[in-house]
């Protein structure tokens, strides 16, 4: 909690510093920075706080641990149908990803359950109404049908590449 | 609306994980606000001192491969959080990229992290991690050209 408030405050300074910098050195540039500023943020906020809440909903009743355990089981075909499908409902950046793949390896998944899971968390389900806000439904569809597609081919390339070097 | 559908509903179903669930946004919206905030400021940075014809050159329709390959690279270097990378990605949309360059933005930016790689290779070895986003960024270069053909 407390590194939360102090990432927190270290970004809110770091914006607020070139912002303040460049209002300084060019006030009629810092009023368009200003602007711009609270354009998107009144354009977002409704956007942004639902989507908020969808992340803690999901986390709640979707919990990663309990997605990680079911697909340490899983081998074979199936195993990789869901690993490319179940961590699109699962939020977080790399930083949350990551161990999360690595439980699902020590339980027992191959190597292209956690390529295809990687792959395949990057279609971000929860930050849809976002990427439809921003970048239209057309582009959202678009994205999300061909790295679900594609998530496979990425686990199985890389079991591959791992088997043909030995072990890791 | 459909969030506070949704959050009604959980509120029916179990009152106690749909409290935990508004602690988790709570602690997300700390998380990622400050940082919206910081991208903002960047956008309108931007907005102040590059010229719009400038973005359109660099990542525009015309900019083909070099376009893709540059989003690319930013977006793997980029330091940014999932939340932020749509209204970023919306803002160079407007800007004159084209959808081949911001869909290899947001897919780097989500899934290669130049900031992730140390935590990567320590969970998973060098070469997973080596062979992973090697893979991905031939992977995010090819899907990018293809959702430049599509849309």
């Amino acid at each position: 909690m407390k590194s939360l408030l102090k990432t927190a405050a270290i970004y809110i300074a770091l914006g607020g510093a070139i912002w303040g910098l460049i209002a300084l050195v060019s006030p009629a540039r810092g009023e368009i920075v200003g602007q711009a500023v609270g354009d998107t943020f009144k354009q977002t906020i409704e956007i942004i706080v639902a989507v908020f809440i969808f992340i803690g909903l999901f986390q709640v009743w979707v919990p990663p641990k309990t997605i990680a355990k079911f697909l340490g089981k899983e081998s074979g075909w199936k195993g990789l149908i869901l690993a490319s499908t179940v961590p699109l409902g699962i939020g977080g950046s790399l930083f949350t990803i990551l161990p999360l793949v690595q439980t699902l390896l020590e339980k027992g998944a191959r190597i292209g359950v956690a390529g295809a899971f990687i792959t395949a968390w990057a279609g971000k389900l929860p930050l849809l109404p976002l990427e439809i806000h921003f970048l239209g439904w057309k582009f959202a569809l678009v994205r999300l049908g061909l790295l679900v597609s594609s998530a496979v081919i990425i686990g199985l390339s890389l079991e591959k590449m791992m088997e043909r070097r030995g072990k890791r | 609306m459909v969030a506070g559908v949704l959050l009604a509903f959980s509120t029916i179903r179990d009152r106690k994980k749909t409290l935990a669930a508004l602690i988790i946004s709570g602690k997300v919206t700390l998380q990622v606000l400050p940082v919206l905030f910081f991208i903002f400021v960047l956008m309108g940075t931007i907005e102040a001192f590059v010229n719009k014809d400038t973005i359109a050159y660099l990542l525009g329709r015309g900019s083909g491969v070099r376009g893709i390959l540059i989003a690319e690279v930013v977006g793997s270097v980029a330091l940014i959080q999932p939340a932020a990378v749509f209204p970023f990605s919306g803002y160079l949309r407007t800007s004159g990229a084209s959808y081949g360059a911001v869909a290899a933005f947001v897919l780097s930016a989500i899934l290669i992290g130049i900031s992730t790689l140390p935590l990567e290779i320590k969970l998973f070895g060098p070469r997973f991690t080596l062979f992973r986003n090697v893979l991905t960024f031939a992977l995010i270069l090819l899907l990018a050209l293809l959702i430049g053909v599509i849309l």
